[in-house]
C-alpha cells in the first residue's frame, strides 16, 4: 500500500525524471520504508512518510522552479530571459524556491491544507449529489423548476390533480408542467405466469417530454393516454427491468403485462441510468399516467377529482420555463393562479401558494433526510476548514518570524515593501494550490467510504469531477491566502525599533490562534461524544418488542382485488404454511409495522366519560394475528394475547396497553373492561407493556390491538421470528403468497433490524461523521500547539541557555514550557465549553437518550483535549531540556 | 573577463549534499542507494536524502558532467540488475578540487583572525 501511495506520487514529477529515475526511486524508498518499520515505534510510519513527502514537495517545487545555478555555458540569455520575465512569474520562481528550501515548513502547511480540504472536499460531493446534482440524463436541467405548494403549515407540499391541471393548463410561462405522484408503489407485474414485484409510479403524459429524456427504444405516453381515467393502460420500462425481466429484446413494445391484474400495453423503455427526479426518494421501475392511478391501487378515481370532504394532495410537479422566462416571472404568474384557486374553491385550497425552487432532485423540506444529514455535514466539515484556517494561520505567523531577518535584509537592499507582501502571497498561493489539489485526491478516495456510511435509503451516484476540484482550488487558495495576508503584513510592518513590541504582540496573536484552535476542537470532540452516546442509548434502548431475526414481508391485498371478508382465509392459510418452514420459529401478521406507527381512531367507554371538549377517546390502533405478541416477545402484564380463537364469529377482544389503561381507568386493572368501537363492543383480554411505535423515544402512545379476523384489514404484512439470520426465509415466503395467489405484489421484504438500523441512521451518522472529523480536528489543534511551542522553543534558544547557565534545571525550564502550553489549552477549553454550550441546541435532532448539554460528555471532551494539550507539550519541552548553555549562548553571539 | 571563468568555478561553491556525493564516489564507484548511505555515514546523520532529492542530484551531476554512469564490475549474478552505477568524472575530480581551494582559502582567513588554530 505506501508503495503505491508512492509511485502515485510521483506521477506529479516531471516525465523525464519519471523515466530515468523512477524505478531507483521507488527502489530506495522500498528501502527506506524497510528500516522505518525495523524500529517497531508506533511514529516509525508517520516520521517515515512525513520525511517522504518533504522530499517529495522539496522534489517537486524545485523541479518546476529553475536551478539556482545557471547551467553549463548559458549565463548570458539567462539574463536577458530575466528582463522580460514578468514580475510575478518571478515571484512563482522565487516562491517555489524558498518553499522547496524549508522543507519542514512546507510539508507541515501542504498536510494541514490537505486534511482540511480533504474533508471539505468530500462532503462537497456528497452534499452536491445530495442537494444539487441534476437527476441523471435529464436535458438541460437549468430550465427546470420544482414547483411546490406553500402554504400557513408548508413550503413544500404536493398538489391535488385538479390544481395541477388548472396550473398547467392556464400557466403562460412554462412550455410544459408535468407531474408524477410522489407516492410510488410496489405493484405486482405478471408475464406469461411468472411474478415479479415492481415499484411503479404514474406520471403526466408529459413527464418524460418536460424533462427532455428519449425514450431508449419505443415512445413515451401520448395526450390522448391521459385524458379519461382508466383508460390509459400503457406503461413505460425502466432499462433495468426491461434487460432484468424482458433480457433486453426489443419485441417488449407492444406486449401485454398485467399490472396488479390490469392488462397494460409496454410503449417504451427509458434510457439506462435515468431513475426519475428524485433518485434519492424513489428510483421507479415502470412509469404508466396519472389517469391509471385509481386502477392501479383499486381505488376508484377518487383522487383525480375534487370530492367533499377528501382532499388528496398527492402530486410532485416539474415544470420547464419557457425561453426568457425567469423563475420570478414563474412565481408571479402562477400565485396569481393559485390566488384563483384560493377564492373560487376555498374548501381545498384556503392560503393556497405557491413556491418555485432550482434544484429539482428532491423534495425541498427541511426535515427531508438529504437536508438534514447535508446541513450537519456540513456544518462540521466548516468546523474542520475553521481549525486548519487557524492552523495555517499559525505556522505562517511562525514562518514570518523566521523570515524576519531575509526580509529585514531584503528591505534594506531597497526592495519596496508591496513587492516583499506580494511575494509572501506567492508562497501561500503556491501552498493553498498544492494543498487543495492533493486534499481533492484525498477526497476521490474517501468519498465512498464516506457515502457508504449515510442511512441505506440514500442512493447516490457521486463524481468527484470538476466542480470538485475547482470548489477545492477556491477554498484552499483563498484560506491560505487570506490566513497568509496577516502574517504576511506583521513581517513587513516592523521596523528594528518597534521589535520588541511587535514580537509580544505576534506571541499574543499566536496564543490567541492556539486558544481558537483549542475551542474550535472542544466543540467537535464534545459533538462526536455527544452523539456517540446518543448512538449507544438509541441501540440499547428497551423497544417493547425484539428486532433481532425478524422479518416482515408486507403486502397489499386491496390492490389485487380482496375485500375486506376474504383476508382471514388467506391470511389463515399462508400463516399456517409458513409456521410450517424449517427454521421458521413463530409467525404472524401485523397491520402496522413498527415504526411506522399506529392508526388513529376514536372509541368510547361505557361509564367513563370523555375527555373535556370531544366526544370520544383516541387511540393508536394495530390489528394483529394470533401470537403477535410471542413473535414480537412484547411482555403481556396480565390476561392474554390475541389467539387463533379470537375469529369473526367469536366475542370481539382487545388488547391494551399499560398507557391506554391509565389514561382511560386509571388502573392497569383492566381485565374484562370493554369500550365500543365502530358500533361493537371489545373486551379487553390482556394488558401489555408499552412499545416503540413511531420514533425513538417518543412520549408514551396508547395502542389498542384487536384481531385482524375479527376486523380484517387487506394492508398486512407477515412478522416471522426465525431460527437464525430471517432472509434467507423471504424467497420460501414470497413462494408460499405466490403459491396462495400468484397475483399479490410483496410491496417489501426486511428485517427488523434493518428497519431500525434505518431508524437509528441519523444518530449514526452524527456519531461516525463527527467522530472522524472531531479526531481530524484534535489531530490539527495538537499540530498546532506543538508547532508553536517547537517554535517558541527554538526561538529562546538562548534565553533558556542563559537561564540553564544561571542554574535552573532542566526540569524546571521542561515545566516551564510544558506550563506555557497548558495555560494556553486552558483558556481555549474553557472558551471552547462555553461555545459548546450555546451551540449545543442545533445538535438537539441528532441526540437520543443524552441531554444537548450533558455534563459527562463536556468533561471529557474537555480532559481529551487537555491530555493532547499535555502530549503536544512535552516534545519541545523535552527538547527544551536538553539544551546545551553553552552551544546556544555561543551560537547566538 | 565575462565568459572566460575557469570552468569549474561555475560549479562553486558546491551544496553539501553535493560535495559529499562526490567525495563518497571519490572512493569508488556506487550505486544510488549506497550513495545515499554513504552520504549519510560521512555527515553523521547530518544529511538524510530521500529518494527524491537522491536521484534529483544524481541526475544534475550526470547532466552537468561531474559523475559518471558505468557498467558495474562486480558479478552481475549477485547484484540486482536494475542497479546503476556511478563513478566521478576528471571534471568532477577538478572540481572537489577546485572546492577545497576554495574551502582552504577560508579556512586561511579564519585562521588568520585567530579564531580557530
Amino acid at each position: 500500500m505506501h508503495i503505491a501511495l508512492y509511485r502515485r506520487l510521483l506521477l506529479f514529477l516531471p516525465r523525464t525524471l519519471r523515466r530515468d529515475f523512477g524505478e531507483p526511486m521507488v527502489a530506495a524508498f522500498r528501502e527506506d520504508l524497510t528500516k522505518a518499520r525495523a524500529y517497531r515505534s508506533v511514529l516509525a510510519i508517520p516520521r517515515f512518510w512525513f520525511s517522504m513527502i518533504g522530499d517529495f514537495l522539496s522534489t517537486m517545487l524545485s523541479e518546476f522552479a529553475p536551478q539556482e545555478r545557471p547551467p553549463t555555458n548559458r549565463s548570458e540569455p539567462r539574463e536577458k530571459e530575466r528582463m522580460i520575465v514578468p514580475g510575478i512569474l518571478r515571484d512563482l520562481r522565487y516562491g517555489l524556491r524558498s518553499l522547496a528550501r524549508a522543507k519542514g515548513f512546507t510539508t507541515l502547511a501542504v498536510l494541514i491544507v490537505t486534511l482540511g480540504i480533504g474533508a471539505n472536499a468530500t462532503i462537497f460531493s456528497i452534499s452536491r449529489a445530495l442537494l444539487w446534482q441534476a437527476p441523471p440524463l435529464v436535458a438541460d436541467p437549468s430550465g427546470l423548476v420544482r414547483m411546490t405548494r406553500a402554504n400557513e403549515y408548508t413550503q413544500s407540499g404536493s398538489l391535488m390533480y385538479p390544481d395541477y391541471q388548472h396550473y398547467r393548463i392556464a400557466n403562460s410561462v412554462f412550455d410544459g408542467l408535468m407531474a408524477w405522484n410522489g407516492y410510488d408503489r410496489a405493484v405486482s407485474m405478471s408475464l406469461r405466469g411468472d411474478i415479479e414485484t415492481v415499484r411503479l409510479t404514474t406520471v403526466s403524459d408529459n413527464y418524460f417530454d418536460v424533462l427532455g429524456v428519449p425514450m431508449a427504444i419505443g415512445r413515451d405516453f401520448l395526450p390522448e393516454e391521459d385524458r379519461v381515467p382508466g383508460d390509459g393502460a400503457v406503461a413505460v420500462l425502466s432499462y433495468g427491468v426491461w434487460s432484468r425481466v424482458f433480457g433486453a429484446d426489443s419485441a417488449v413494445i407492444g406486449t401485454r403485462i398485467m399490472l396488479n391484474g390490469h392488462p397494460f400495453t409496454v410503449i417504451g423503455v427509458a434510457p439506462k441510468r435515468f431513475a426519475g427526479v428524485s433518485p434519492i426518494e424513489t428510483s421507479p421501475d415502470i412509469w404508466a399516467p396519472l389517469n391509471m392511478t385509481g386502477t392501479l391501487s383499486n381505488a376508484g378515481d377518487g383522487m383525480l377529482t375534487r370530492v367533499e370532504g377528501e382532499v388528496y394532495n398527492w402530486l410532485n410537479a416539474v415544470g420547464r420555463l419557457r425561453q426568457g422566462v425567469t423563475i420570478e416571472m414563474a412565481r408571479a404568474d402562477l400565485e396569481g393562479l393559485a390566488g384563483y384557486l384560493a377564492e373560487n374553491f376555498a374548501a381545498w385550497n384556503e392560503g393556497q401558494s405557491v413556491r418555485m425552487t432550482k434544484h429539482i432532485g428532491y423534495t425541498p423540506s427541511d426535515h427531508s433526510t438529504a437536508m438534514t444529514i447535508a446541513r450537519l455535514l456540513i456544518s462540521v466539515a466548516a468546523l474542520v476548514m475553521t481549525v486548519s484556517a487557524v492552523n495555517i494561520a499559525l505556522i505562517l505567523l511562525a514562518r514570518g518570524s523566521t523570515k524576519n531577518h531575509e526580509i529585514s535584509v531584503r528591505m534594506a537592499l531597497g526592495a519596496g515593501r508591496g513587492l516583499i507582501v506580494r511575494q509572501l502571497l506567492v508562497e501561500s498561493a503556491i501552498l493553498g494550490v498544492v494543498g487543495a489539489v492533493a486534499g481533492f485526491f484525498v477526497s476521490i478516495w474517501t468519498t465512498g467510504p464516506v457515502t457508504r456510511l449515510l442511512p441505506t435509503n440514500v442512493d447516490l451516484d457521486i463524481h468527484s469531477g470538476l466542480p470538485v476540484l475547482i470548489y477545492s482550488l477556491i477554498l484552499g487558495v483563498s484560506v491560505v491566502v487570506l490566513f497568509g495576508t496577516i502574517p504576511a503584513l506583521r513581517s513587513t510592518s516592523m521596523e528594528s525599533g518597534a521589535r520588541t513590541t511587535a514580537s509580544r504582540q505576534r506571541s499574543l496573536g499566536r496564543s490567541g490562534l492556539v486558544v481558537a484552535q483549542m475551542a474550535l476542537s472542544l466543540v467537535i470532540v464534545a459533538g462526536a461524544i455527544l452523539f456517540t452516546q446518543s448512538l449507544r442509548n438509541a441501540r440499547s434502548v428497551d423497544l417493547g418488542f425484539e428486532t433481532d431475526n425478524r422479518l416482515v414481508v408486507a403486502f397489499n391485498l386491496r390492490s389485487h382485488g380482496y375485500a375486506a371478508d376474504d383476508v382471514p382465509t388467506f391470511l389463515t392459510s399462508v400463516l399456517e404454511r409458513v409456521r410450517s418452514l424449517p427454521g421458521v420459529n413463530g409467525v404472524s401478521s401485523t397491520r402496522m409495522v413498527p415504526f411506522e406507527g399506529n392508526w388513529g381512531s376514536s372509541f368510547t367507554v361505557p361509564g367513563v366519560n370523555p375527555p373535556e371538549g370531544s366526544e370520544s377517546f383516541s387511540a393508536g390502533f394495530n390489528a394483529v394475528g394470533p401470537d403477535y405478541f410471542d413473535v414480537m416477545r412484547t411482555p403481556l402484564l396480565t390476561g392474554r394475547g390475541i389467539t387463533a380463537r379470537d375469529v369473526g364469529n367469536t366475542e370481539p377482544v382487545i388488547v391494551v396497553n399499560e398507557t391506554l389503561a391509565n389514561q382511560i381507568w386509571g388502573t392497569t386493572d383492566v381485565i374484562g373492561r370493554t369500550i365500543t368501537w365502530r358500533d361493537r363492543a371489545w373486551n379487553v383480554v390482556g394488558l401489555s407493556k408499552d412499545g416503540t411505535y413511531y420514533d425513538l423515544g417518543e412520549d408514551p402512545q396508547a395502542q389498542v390491538v384487536i384481531p385482524v379476523m375479527q376486523e380484517p384489514q387487506t394492508g398486512i404484512g407477515l412478522i416471522v421470528a426465525s431460527e437464525g439470520e430471517p432472509t434467507g426465509l423471504s424467497r420460501s415466503i414470497t413462494d408460499i403468497i405466490h403459491a396462495v395467489d400468484p397475483n399479490i405484489a410483496i410491496t417489501w421484504t426486511r428485517t427488523l433490524t434493518d428497519v431500525f438500523n434505518e431508524e437509528i441512521g441519523r444518530y449514526r451518522v452524527a456519531a461516525t461523521m463527527v467522530g472522524i472529523f472531531g479526531a481530524v480536528g484534535v489531530l490539527l489543534a495538537a499540530v498546532g500547539l506543538y508547532g508553536v511551542l517547537s517554535f517558541l522553543v527554538s526561538q529562546r534558544q538562548r534565553e533558556i541557555g542563559v537561564r540553564m547557565a544561571l542554574g535552573a534545571s532542566s526540569r524546571r525550564v521542561a515545566g516551564h514550557v510544558v506550563n506555557s502550553g497548558i495555560r494556553v489549552a486552558t483558556i481555549g477549553i474553557v472558551i471552547g465549553l462555553l461555545a459548546a454550550l450555546a451551540g449545543a441546541r442545533l445538535a438537539a435532532s441528532f441526540l437520543f437518550g443524552v441531554q444537548a448539554r450533558d455534563p459527562l460528555a463536556f468533561l471529557a471532551a474537555a480532559i481529551l483535549l487537555g491530555g493532547v494539550a499535555a502530549l503536544a507539550s512535552a516534545i519541545p519541552a523535552r527538547r527544551a531540556a536538553q539544551v546545551d548553555p553553552m552551544t546556544s549562548i555561543r551560537a547566538d553571539t | 573577463m565575462p565568459g572566460y571563468r575557469h570552468s569549474t568555478d561555475q560549479f562553486l561553491p558546491l551544496k553539501p549534499r553535493v560535495l559529499l556525493m562526490l567525495l563518497a564516489l571519490l572512493e569508488d564507484q556506487r550505486h544510488g542507494y549506497a550513495l545515499k548511505e554513504d552520504i549519510a555515514a560521512r555527515s553523521g546523520g547530518r544529511v538524510l536524502l530521500g529518494p527524491g532529492t537522491l536521484y534529483r542530484t544524481i541526475r544534475d551531476l550526470l547532466r552537468d558532467g561531474l559523475i559518471e554512469e558505468t557498467e558495474s564490475d562486480l558479478d552481475p549474478a549477485d547484484d540486482d540488475e536494475r542497479r546503476r552505477y556511478y563513478r566521478i568524472s576528471d571534471l568532477g575530480r577538478s572540481v572537489v578540487a577546485a572546492e577545497a581551494r576554495r574551502l582552504e582559502s577560508l579556512v586561511e582567513i579564519v585562521r588568520g583572525e585567530k579564531l580557530i588554530p
